[in-house]
Protein backbone atom coordinates (compact mmCIF):
# COMPACT_ATOMS: atom_id res chain seq x y z
CA UNK A 1 0.00 0.00 0.00
CA UNK A 2 3.06 2.32 0.79
CA UNK A 3 5.12 1.12 -1.92
CA UNK A 4 1.64 2.24 -4.56
CA UNK A 5 0.85 5.33 -2.38
CA UNK A 6 4.45 6.18 -3.13
CA UNK A 7 4.60 5.29 -6.76
CA UNK A 8 1.61 7.67 -7.63
CA UNK A 9 3.00 10.69 -5.11
CA UNK A 10 6.34 10.51 -7.52
CA UNK A 11 4.12 10.48 -10.68
CA UNK A 12 2.00 13.52 -8.89
CA UNK A 13 5.74 15.61 -8.73
CA UNK A 14 5.95 14.67 -12.50
CA UNK A 15 2.83 16.43 -13.07
CA UNK A 16 3.85 18.83 -11.12
CA UNK A 17 7.03 19.67 -13.10
CA UNK A 18 5.01 19.49 -16.49
CA UNK A 19 2.82 21.78 -15.25
CA UNK A 20 5.65 24.12 -14.55
CA UNK A 21 7.01 23.40 -17.70
CA UNK A 22 3.94 24.10 -19.49
CA UNK A 23 3.68 27.43 -18.12
CA UNK A 24 6.20 28.86 -19.77
CA UNK A 25 5.74 27.58 -23.62
CA UNK A 26 3.37 30.00 -26.25
CA UNK A 27 0.38 27.58 -24.58
CA UNK A 28 -0.07 29.63 -21.90
CA UNK A 29 2.07 32.06 -22.32
CA UNK A 30 1.73 33.44 -26.34
CA UNK A 31 3.45 36.35 -27.19
CA UNK A 32 0.98 39.34 -27.81
CA UNK A 33 -2.02 37.76 -27.96
CA UNK A 34 -4.61 38.18 -25.53
CA UNK A 35 -7.65 36.08 -27.53
CA UNK A 36 -9.58 33.52 -27.26
CA UNK A 37 -11.00 35.27 -23.87
CA UNK A 38 -12.92 33.25 -21.70
CA UNK A 39 -15.14 35.04 -19.32
CA UNK A 40 -14.25 38.31 -20.33
CA UNK A 41 -10.38 37.54 -19.02
CA UNK A 42 -7.99 37.53 -21.69
CA UNK A 43 -6.16 34.24 -22.50
CA UNK A 44 -2.84 34.12 -20.71
CA UNK A 45 -5.01 35.27 -17.53
CA UNK A 46 -7.27 32.55 -17.62
CA UNK A 47 -4.65 30.07 -18.49
CA UNK A 48 -2.67 31.34 -15.68
CA UNK A 49 -5.20 30.87 -13.65
CA UNK A 50 -6.16 27.19 -14.64
CA UNK A 51 -2.40 26.75 -14.40
CA UNK A 52 -2.51 28.06 -10.53
CA UNK A 53 -5.62 25.77 -9.80
CA UNK A 54 -3.94 22.51 -11.10
CA UNK A 55 -0.99 23.11 -8.85
CA UNK A 56 -3.30 23.62 -6.01
CA UNK A 57 -5.54 20.46 -7.39
CA UNK A 58 -2.39 18.21 -7.61
CA UNK A 59 -1.03 19.53 -4.11
CA UNK A 60 -4.68 18.06 -2.61
CA UNK A 61 -4.03 14.56 -4.47
CA UNK A 62 -0.55 15.09 -3.14
CA UNK A 63 -2.08 15.77 0.56
CA UNK A 64 -4.77 12.84 0.02
CA UNK A 65 -2.07 10.14 -1.26
CA UNK A 66 1.17 10.94 0.46
CA UNK A 67 3.15 8.13 1.93
CA UNK A 68 3.74 9.91 4.83
CA UNK A 69 0.02 10.88 5.52
CA UNK A 70 -0.75 9.82 9.41
CA UNK A 71 2.90 9.48 11.18
CA UNK A 72 2.91 12.29 12.87
CA UNK A 73 -0.69 12.62 14.34
CA UNK A 74 -1.07 12.67 17.77
CA UNK B 1 -10.64 59.25 6.92
CA UNK B 2 -8.08 60.41 9.47
CA UNK B 3 -11.10 59.98 12.23
CA UNK B 4 -11.76 56.29 10.43
CA UNK B 5 -8.15 55.49 10.44
CA UNK B 6 -7.82 56.58 14.39
CA UNK B 7 -10.90 54.09 15.26
CA UNK B 8 -9.67 51.26 13.27
CA UNK B 9 -6.09 51.90 13.95
CA UNK B 10 -6.61 51.45 18.04
CA UNK B 11 -9.06 48.56 17.31
CA UNK B 12 -6.07 46.74 15.12
CA UNK B 13 -3.31 47.24 17.63
CA UNK B 14 -5.78 46.53 20.78
CA UNK B 15 -6.18 43.20 18.55
CA UNK B 16 -2.59 42.99 18.72
CA UNK B 17 -1.86 43.66 22.28
CA UNK B 18 -4.84 41.00 22.96
CA UNK B 19 -3.46 38.55 21.05
CA UNK B 20 0.68 39.20 22.80
CA UNK B 21 -1.26 38.84 26.40
CA UNK B 22 -3.36 35.89 25.44
CA UNK B 23 0.34 34.24 24.29
CA UNK B 24 1.69 35.18 27.09
CA UNK B 25 2.80 32.66 29.74
CA UNK B 26 5.24 33.30 33.01
CA UNK B 27 7.00 29.75 32.69
CA UNK B 28 7.38 29.15 29.20
CA UNK B 29 10.13 27.01 27.47
CA UNK B 30 12.35 28.02 25.13
CA UNK B 31 10.63 26.08 22.52
CA UNK B 32 7.42 27.62 23.51
CA UNK B 33 8.18 31.25 23.43
CA UNK B 34 10.59 30.71 20.31
CA UNK B 35 8.20 27.63 17.84
CA UNK B 36 5.38 27.93 19.98
CA UNK B 37 5.57 24.85 20.97
CA UNK B 38 5.74 23.09 17.48
CA UNK B 39 1.83 23.14 18.05
CA UNK B 40 0.39 25.54 15.11
CA UNK B 41 -3.20 24.29 13.13
CA UNK B 42 -3.96 24.82 10.13
CA UNK B 43 -6.20 28.09 9.85
CA UNK B 44 -3.53 30.34 12.17
CA UNK B 45 -0.85 28.45 10.09
CA UNK B 46 -2.24 29.14 6.45
CA UNK B 47 -3.07 33.10 7.61
CA UNK B 48 0.55 33.31 9.31
CA UNK B 49 2.11 31.70 6.57
CA UNK B 50 0.51 34.03 3.94
CA UNK B 51 0.84 37.48 6.20
CA UNK B 52 4.93 36.35 6.36
CA UNK B 53 4.63 35.54 2.53
CA UNK B 54 3.00 38.77 1.35
CA UNK B 55 4.41 42.01 2.36
CA UNK B 56 3.04 45.43 1.14
CA UNK B 57 4.60 44.25 -2.54
CA UNK B 58 0.98 42.27 -2.91
CA UNK B 59 -0.80 45.72 -1.52
CA UNK B 60 1.20 48.28 -3.70
CA UNK B 61 3.87 46.34 -6.08
CA UNK B 62 1.32 43.93 -7.62
CA UNK B 63 -1.51 46.22 -8.92
CA UNK B 64 1.38 48.26 -9.82
CA UNK B 65 3.07 45.65 -11.82
CA UNK B 66 -0.12 44.62 -12.95
CA UNK B 67 -0.91 48.09 -13.90
CA UNK B 68 2.31 48.71 -15.97
CA UNK B 69 3.43 45.33 -16.92
CA UNK B 70 0.07 43.75 -17.84
CA UNK B 71 -1.38 40.26 -17.15
CA UNK B 72 1.91 38.42 -16.94
CA UNK B 73 2.72 39.46 -13.67
CA UNK B 74 -0.31 36.54 -12.63
CA UNK B 75 2.73 34.14 -14.27
CA UNK B 76 4.94 35.78 -12.30
CA UNK B 77 3.29 35.73 -8.72
CA UNK B 78 0.54 33.29 -8.88
CA UNK B 79 1.43 30.34 -10.83
CA UNK B 80 4.85 30.44 -8.95
CA UNK B 81 3.02 30.37 -5.55
CA UNK B 82 1.34 27.65 -7.40
CA UNK B 83 4.58 25.60 -7.82
CA UNK B 84 5.50 26.64 -4.18
CA UNK B 85 2.38 25.09 -2.25
CA UNK B 86 3.59 21.53 -4.17
CA UNK B 87 6.60 22.36 -2.47
CA UNK B 88 5.80 22.78 0.93
CA UNK B 89 4.17 19.23 0.80
CA UNK B 90 7.11 17.68 -0.83
CA UNK B 91 9.75 19.83 1.08
CA UNK B 92 8.08 19.67 4.33
CA UNK B 93 7.54 15.96 4.76
CA UNK B 94 11.09 15.54 4.89
CA UNK B 95 12.63 18.66 6.87
CA UNK B 96 9.76 17.50 9.05
CA UNK B 97 11.24 13.80 9.54
CA UNK B 98 14.71 14.71 9.54
CA UNK B 99 13.30 17.45 12.45
CA UNK B 100 12.04 14.05 14.49
CA UNK B 101 15.41 13.00 14.89
CA UNK B 102 17.50 16.29 15.31
CA UNK B 103 15.27 18.76 17.06
CA UNK B 104 14.75 22.14 15.86
CA UNK B 105 15.83 25.66 17.13
CA UNK B 106 16.43 27.35 13.86
CA UNK B 107 17.52 26.38 10.30
CA UNK B 108 21.27 27.81 10.39
CA UNK B 109 21.22 25.12 14.07
CA UNK B 110 19.35 22.23 12.21
CA UNK B 111 21.89 22.62 8.74
CA UNK B 112 24.98 21.99 11.37
CA UNK B 113 23.88 19.25 13.22
CA UNK B 114 22.79 17.65 10.18
CA UNK B 115 26.37 18.60 8.28
CA UNK B 116 28.24 17.66 11.10
CA UNK B 117 29.76 20.91 10.60
CA UNK B 118 29.61 24.53 11.09
CA UNK B 119 30.24 26.05 7.89
CA UNK B 120 26.24 25.34 6.67
CA UNK B 121 24.43 26.72 9.42
CA UNK B 122 26.88 30.03 8.92
CA UNK B 123 26.32 30.26 5.23
CA UNK B 124 22.74 30.02 5.50
CA UNK B 125 22.56 32.82 8.51
CA UNK B 126 24.94 35.11 6.70
CA UNK B 127 22.50 35.01 3.43
CA UNK B 128 19.64 35.16 6.11
CA UNK B 129 21.03 38.10 7.80
CA UNK B 130 22.07 39.86 4.29
CA UNK B 131 18.93 39.36 2.59
CA UNK B 132 17.10 39.95 5.64
CA UNK B 133 17.85 43.22 7.30
CA UNK B 134 17.63 45.25 3.77
CA UNK B 135 14.08 43.48 3.74
CA UNK B 136 12.74 44.24 7.09
CA UNK B 137 14.36 47.77 6.52
CA UNK B 138 12.69 48.80 3.56
CA UNK B 139 9.59 47.89 4.80
CA UNK B 140 10.08 49.99 8.31
CA UNK B 141 10.94 52.64 5.98
CA UNK B 142 7.91 52.45 3.67
CA UNK B 143 5.71 52.25 6.62
CA UNK B 144 7.64 55.70 8.76
CA UNK B 145 7.61 57.09 5.36
CA UNK B 146 3.91 56.64 4.99
CA UNK B 147 2.62 57.52 8.21
CA UNK B 148 5.15 61.15 8.32
CA UNK B 149 2.63 62.09 5.02
CA UNK B 150 -0.46 60.99 6.13
CA UNK B 151 0.17 62.77 9.58
CA UNK B 152 1.83 65.53 8.02
CA UNK B 153 4.39 67.35 10.41
CA UNK B 154 2.79 65.24 13.61
CA UNK B 155 6.38 63.58 13.99
CA UNK B 156 9.38 63.10 11.78
CA UNK B 157 10.06 59.93 10.18
CA UNK B 158 12.08 58.65 12.21
CA UNK B 159 10.14 59.00 15.39
CA UNK B 160 7.32 56.70 13.52
CA UNK B 161 10.02 53.97 12.42
CA UNK B 162 11.32 54.22 16.52
CA UNK B 163 7.03 53.85 17.33
CA UNK B 164 6.84 50.88 14.66
CA UNK B 165 9.97 48.77 15.84
CA UNK B 166 8.57 49.13 19.54
CA UNK B 167 5.48 47.98 18.66
CA UNK B 168 7.29 44.95 17.35
CA UNK B 169 9.31 44.40 19.85
CA UNK B 170 6.70 44.81 22.60
CA UNK B 171 4.63 42.31 21.55
CA UNK B 172 6.71 39.66 20.50
CA UNK B 173 8.82 40.13 23.75
CA UNK B 174 5.87 39.65 26.09
CA UNK B 175 4.08 37.15 23.46
CA UNK B 176 7.08 35.51 21.34
CA UNK B 177 6.64 33.49 18.59
CA UNK B 178 2.54 32.76 19.38
CA UNK B 179 1.72 36.49 19.67
CA UNK B 180 3.45 36.64 15.90
CA UNK B 181 1.53 33.95 14.78
CA UNK B 182 -1.83 35.07 16.46
CA UNK B 183 -0.72 38.97 15.26
CA UNK B 184 -0.20 37.10 11.62
CA UNK B 185 -3.92 35.69 11.36
CA UNK B 186 -4.62 39.28 12.41
CA UNK B 187 -3.20 40.57 9.58
CA UNK B 188 -3.69 37.93 6.86
CA UNK B 189 -7.44 38.32 7.58
CA UNK B 190 -7.10 42.42 7.34
CA UNK B 191 -5.54 41.95 4.16
CA UNK B 192 -7.58 39.79 2.16
CA UNK B 193 -10.58 41.35 3.64
CA UNK B 194 -9.49 44.95 2.54
CA UNK B 195 -7.86 43.92 -0.99
CA UNK B 196 -11.06 42.69 -1.74
CA UNK B 197 -13.10 45.88 -1.16
CA UNK B 198 -10.68 48.14 -3.15
CA UNK B 199 -11.25 45.51 -5.69
CA UNK B 200 -14.84 45.50 -6.18
CA UNK B 201 -15.04 49.01 -6.01
CA UNK B 202 -12.61 48.88 -9.17
CA UNK B 203 -14.92 46.67 -10.75
CA UNK B 204 -17.91 48.39 -10.01
CA UNK B 205 -16.77 51.70 -11.18
CA UNK B 206 -16.82 50.11 -14.92
CA UNK B 207 -19.62 48.52 -14.03
CA UNK B 208 -18.40 45.17 -14.88
CA UNK B 209 -15.46 42.56 -15.26
CA UNK B 210 -15.96 42.58 -19.20
CA UNK B 211 -16.16 46.52 -19.46
CA UNK B 212 -12.88 46.69 -17.01
CA UNK B 213 -11.21 44.61 -19.65
CA UNK B 214 -12.59 45.97 -22.30
CA UNK B 215 -11.42 49.50 -21.56
CA UNK B 216 -7.65 48.18 -21.17
CA UNK B 217 -8.00 47.31 -24.60
CA UNK B 218 -8.86 50.40 -25.88
CA UNK B 219 -5.97 51.89 -24.00
CA UNK B 220 -3.29 49.49 -24.03
CA UNK B 221 -3.67 46.08 -25.60
CA UNK B 222 -0.22 45.23 -25.02
CA UNK B 223 -1.29 45.02 -20.75
CA UNK B 224 -3.28 41.97 -21.95
CA UNK B 225 -0.71 39.62 -22.75
CA UNK B 226 3.05 38.69 -22.30
CA UNK B 227 5.81 39.78 -22.15
CA UNK B 228 3.67 43.13 -21.98
CA UNK B 229 3.78 47.09 -23.24
CA UNK B 230 7.77 47.19 -21.47
CA UNK B 231 9.02 43.63 -21.95
CA UNK B 232 9.38 42.46 -18.71
CA UNK B 233 8.02 39.31 -18.61
CA UNK B 234 9.91 37.15 -21.08
CA UNK B 235 10.23 33.57 -20.79
CA UNK B 236 13.52 34.08 -19.20
CA UNK B 237 12.38 35.99 -16.30
CA UNK B 238 9.36 34.16 -15.39
CA UNK B 239 11.61 31.11 -15.52
CA UNK B 240 13.98 32.85 -12.83
CA UNK B 241 11.07 34.02 -10.77
CA UNK B 242 9.09 30.93 -10.84
CA UNK B 243 12.49 29.18 -9.21
CA UNK B 244 13.07 31.52 -7.10
CA UNK B 245 9.05 31.81 -5.58
CA UNK B 246 9.23 28.09 -5.46
CA UNK B 247 12.01 27.66 -3.22
CA UNK B 248 10.96 30.35 -0.70
CA UNK B 249 10.05 27.88 1.95
CA UNK B 250 13.35 25.75 1.84
CA UNK B 251 14.91 29.25 1.45
CA UNK B 252 13.45 31.75 3.70
CA UNK B 253 14.05 31.02 7.13
CA UNK B 254 10.85 32.80 8.75
CA UNK B 255 8.70 30.47 6.36
CA UNK B 256 10.64 27.12 6.64
CA UNK B 257 10.33 27.56 10.52
CA UNK B 258 6.55 28.18 9.73
CA UNK B 259 6.13 24.60 7.89
CA UNK B 260 8.10 22.99 10.82
CA UNK B 261 6.22 24.52 13.80
CA UNK B 262 2.51 22.87 12.32
CA UNK B 263 1.21 20.77 14.70
CA UNK B 264 1.85 17.79 12.13
CA UNK B 265 1.58 16.57 8.44
CA UNK B 266 -2.26 16.64 8.15
CA UNK B 267 -2.20 20.05 9.47
CA UNK B 268 0.41 21.17 7.25
CA UNK B 269 -1.55 19.49 4.20
CA UNK B 270 -4.33 21.61 5.12
CA UNK B 271 -2.22 24.48 5.44
CA UNK B 272 -0.67 24.28 1.83
CA UNK B 273 -4.00 23.85 0.52
CA UNK B 274 -5.49 26.67 1.57
CA UNK B 275 -2.36 28.87 0.86
CA UNK B 276 -2.73 27.94 -2.41
CA UNK B 277 -6.42 29.43 -2.65
CA UNK B 278 -5.47 32.31 -0.43
CA UNK B 279 -2.68 33.26 -2.88
CA UNK B 280 -5.14 32.75 -5.65
CA UNK B 281 -7.89 34.94 -3.70
CA UNK B 282 -5.44 37.81 -2.87
CA UNK B 283 -3.67 37.76 -6.20
CA UNK B 284 -6.77 37.85 -8.40
CA UNK B 285 -7.99 41.06 -6.59
CA UNK B 286 -4.92 43.24 -7.40
CA UNK B 287 -5.40 41.92 -11.28
CA UNK B 288 -8.12 44.60 -10.77
CA UNK B 289 -7.07 46.89 -8.96
CA UNK B 290 -4.04 47.03 -11.88
CA UNK B 291 -5.82 47.08 -14.47
CA UNK B 292 -8.12 49.87 -13.02
CA UNK B 293 -5.30 51.75 -12.67
CA UNK B 294 -4.48 50.72 -16.08
CA UNK B 295 -7.37 52.49 -17.57
CA UNK B 296 -7.87 55.63 -14.84
CA UNK B 297 -4.06 56.81 -14.29
CA UNK B 298 -2.19 55.08 -17.32
CA UNK B 299 1.21 57.95 -16.90
CA UNK B 300 0.67 58.36 -13.28
CA UNK B 301 3.97 57.61 -11.17
CA UNK B 302 3.55 54.29 -8.83
CA UNK B 303 2.96 56.89 -5.69
CA UNK B 304 0.36 58.92 -7.46
CA UNK B 305 -1.50 55.71 -8.83
CA UNK B 306 -1.65 53.65 -5.41
CA UNK B 307 -2.28 56.61 -3.58
CA UNK B 308 -5.75 57.28 -5.94
CA UNK B 309 -6.54 53.96 -6.35
CA UNK B 310 -5.92 52.62 -2.38
CA UNK B 311 -7.11 55.58 -0.80
CA UNK B 312 -8.98 58.51 -2.42
CA UNK B 313 -11.21 56.93 -4.95
CA UNK B 314 -12.48 54.81 -1.86
CA UNK B 315 -14.96 55.08 0.68
CA UNK B 316 -13.55 56.87 3.50
CA UNK B 317 -13.93 53.73 5.80
CA UNK B 318 -12.39 51.82 2.74
CA UNK B 319 -9.60 53.82 2.28
CA UNK B 320 -8.89 54.04 6.42
CA UNK B 321 -9.02 50.47 6.06
CA UNK B 322 -6.02 49.91 3.16
CA UNK B 323 -4.02 52.28 5.61
CA UNK B 324 -4.70 49.67 8.28
CA UNK B 325 -4.22 47.04 5.88
CA UNK B 326 -0.42 48.45 4.40
CA UNK B 327 0.44 48.91 8.28
CA UNK B 328 -0.87 45.29 8.50
CA UNK B 329 0.98 43.92 5.57
CA UNK B 330 4.45 45.53 6.68
CA UNK B 331 4.21 44.61 10.16
CA UNK B 332 3.38 41.09 10.31
CA UNK B 333 6.21 40.07 7.32
CA UNK B 334 8.83 42.80 9.23
CA UNK B 335 8.17 41.37 12.34
CA UNK B 336 8.56 37.55 11.34
CA UNK B 337 11.92 37.94 9.33
CA UNK B 338 13.13 40.27 12.61
CA UNK B 339 11.89 37.66 14.93
CA UNK B 340 13.39 34.40 12.51
CA UNK B 341 16.77 36.43 12.59
CA UNK B 342 16.46 35.94 16.39
CA UNK B 343 15.64 32.42 15.79
CA UNK B 344 18.37 31.44 13.50
CA UNK B 345 20.76 33.55 16.22
CA UNK B 346 19.39 31.19 18.98
CA UNK B 347 20.04 28.28 16.60
CA UNK B 348 24.00 29.10 16.66
CA UNK B 349 24.04 29.46 20.41
CA UNK B 350 25.31 27.45 23.14
CA UNK B 351 23.77 26.48 26.72
CA UNK B 352 21.17 26.31 28.65
CA UNK B 353 18.02 26.95 27.14
CA UNK B 354 17.62 29.69 30.08
CA UNK B 355 20.49 31.13 28.78
CA UNK B 356 19.86 30.74 25.32
CA UNK B 357 16.86 32.04 25.80
CA UNK B 358 18.05 35.07 27.92
CA UNK B 359 20.38 36.01 25.25
CA UNK B 360 17.90 36.00 22.38
CA UNK B 361 14.83 38.08 24.02
CA UNK B 362 14.50 41.38 26.43
CA UNK B 363 14.61 40.01 30.02
CA UNK B 364 11.31 39.99 31.85
CA UNK B 365 12.72 42.88 34.07
CA UNK B 366 15.65 41.41 35.90
CA UNK B 367 17.67 44.79 34.40
CA UNK B 368 19.01 43.82 30.71
CA UNK B 369 15.56 45.43 29.06
CA UNK B 370 17.96 48.02 27.26
CA UNK B 371 21.30 45.77 27.60
CA UNK B 372 23.38 45.49 24.60
CA UNK B 373 24.03 41.79 25.46
CA UNK B 374 20.76 41.05 23.86
CA UNK B 375 22.35 39.96 20.78
CA UNK B 376 18.87 39.06 18.82
CA UNK B 377 18.14 42.60 19.19
CA UNK B 378 20.90 43.41 16.96
CA UNK B 379 18.96 42.55 14.22
CA UNK B 380 16.14 44.36 14.79
CA UNK B 381 18.06 47.41 15.68
CA UNK B 382 20.41 46.45 12.67
CA UNK B 383 17.40 46.70 10.12
CA UNK B 384 15.92 49.97 12.16
CA UNK B 385 19.41 51.66 11.79
CA UNK B 386 19.87 50.11 8.28
CA UNK B 387 16.35 52.16 7.29
CA UNK B 388 17.71 55.26 7.57
CA UNK B 389 20.68 54.79 5.25
CA UNK B 390 18.07 53.62 2.55
CA UNK B 391 17.53 56.54 0.31
CA UNK B 392 14.35 55.82 -2.48
CA UNK B 393 11.64 57.23 -3.23
CA UNK B 394 9.33 54.67 -1.57
CA UNK B 395 6.09 53.19 -3.48
CA UNK B 396 4.28 54.23 -0.03
CA UNK B 397 5.09 57.83 0.14
CA UNK B 398 2.07 58.92 -1.92
CA UNK B 399 2.01 62.66 -3.02
CA UNK B 400 -0.48 64.22 -1.04
CA UNK B 401 -1.55 67.40 -3.17
CA UNK B 402 -1.65 70.50 -1.67
CA UNK B 403 -4.02 73.07 -1.56
CA UNK B 404 -4.09 74.94 -4.51
CA UNK B 405 -1.89 72.50 -6.60
CA UNK B 406 -3.41 72.73 -10.12
CA UNK B 407 -0.37 70.26 -11.55
CA UNK B 408 -2.40 67.45 -9.49
CA UNK B 409 -6.02 68.43 -11.43
CA UNK B 410 -4.04 68.27 -14.08
CA UNK B 411 -2.94 64.73 -13.46
CA UNK B 412 -5.86 63.30 -12.25
CA UNK B 413 -8.89 65.16 -12.91
CA UNK B 414 -11.40 62.73 -11.89
CA UNK B 415 -9.75 63.43 -8.18
CA UNK B 416 -10.96 66.59 -6.63
CA UNK B 417 -8.33 69.38 -5.31
CA UNK B 418 -8.36 69.83 -1.59
CA UNK B 419 -8.89 73.60 -1.00
CA UNK B 420 -8.20 74.17 2.81
CA UNK B 421 -7.73 77.51 4.17
CA UNK B 422 -6.65 76.62 7.66
CA UNK B 423 -2.96 76.04 7.64
CA UNK B 424 -2.78 72.62 9.76
CA UNK B 425 -5.28 71.39 7.55
CA UNK B 426 -4.09 68.13 5.61
CA UNK B 427 -6.20 68.51 2.99
CA UNK B 428 -8.34 64.72 3.80
CA UNK B 429 -11.63 67.03 5.29
CA UNK B 430 -11.94 68.46 2.02
CA UNK B 431 -12.21 65.41 0.04
CA UNK B 432 -14.08 63.54 2.78
CA UNK B 433 -16.48 66.22 1.77
CA UNK B 434 -16.57 65.61 -2.02
CA UNK B 435 -17.06 61.87 -3.16
CA UNK B 436 -14.61 60.91 -6.02
CA UNK B 437 -16.88 59.97 -8.97
CA UNK B 438 -14.25 57.45 -10.10
CA UNK B 439 -16.92 56.28 -13.53
CA UNK B 440 -15.47 59.65 -14.92
CA UNK B 441 -12.27 58.45 -17.35
CA UNK B 442 -9.47 60.83 -18.24
CA UNK B 443 -10.52 62.65 -21.11
CA UNK B 444 -8.14 61.16 -23.21
CA UNK B 445 -8.35 57.71 -22.26
CA UNK B 446 -9.46 56.77 -25.38
CA UNK B 447 -6.65 58.21 -27.35
CA UNK B 448 -4.46 55.01 -25.58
Amino acid sequence: MKTQRKSIFWILILAALILGCITFTPLVIPYGKHEPALFHFPYTLWTGLIVTLLFVLVTWIATCIHPGKGEDES
Amino acid sequence: MITWLIILGSLFILALLAASVKSYKKKRTLDEYMLAGFNIGPIIGVLTFAAALFSAFIFMGMPDMFRTDGVGAWIFLAVSDGGMVFLIIWFGYHIRKKVKTTGFRGVSGFLTGLYEHKLPGYLFFITAFLFLVPYAAIQIRGISIFFSATFEGALPEWSWAVIIVGIMLIYAEIGGFRAIVFSDAIQGTVLLVVIWLIGITCIRSFGSVESLFSAVERVKPELLSVPGPNGLFTVQFLIASFIAIVLIPATQPQLTTRVVVIRNFRSLSRMAVSLGIFAILIILSTVFIGMYGAVMYPDATTADFLASALLFDQKEIVGALAMVGLFAACLSTTNAQIFALGTELRSMMKGSDRTVLRNTRIDDGSGSVFGCADKAKTSTIGAFLFSFRIDYPSPVAFPYPAPGDRSFQDRFPALPLPCCRNSRCTGLEEIDKKPVDVRRLPDDWQAG
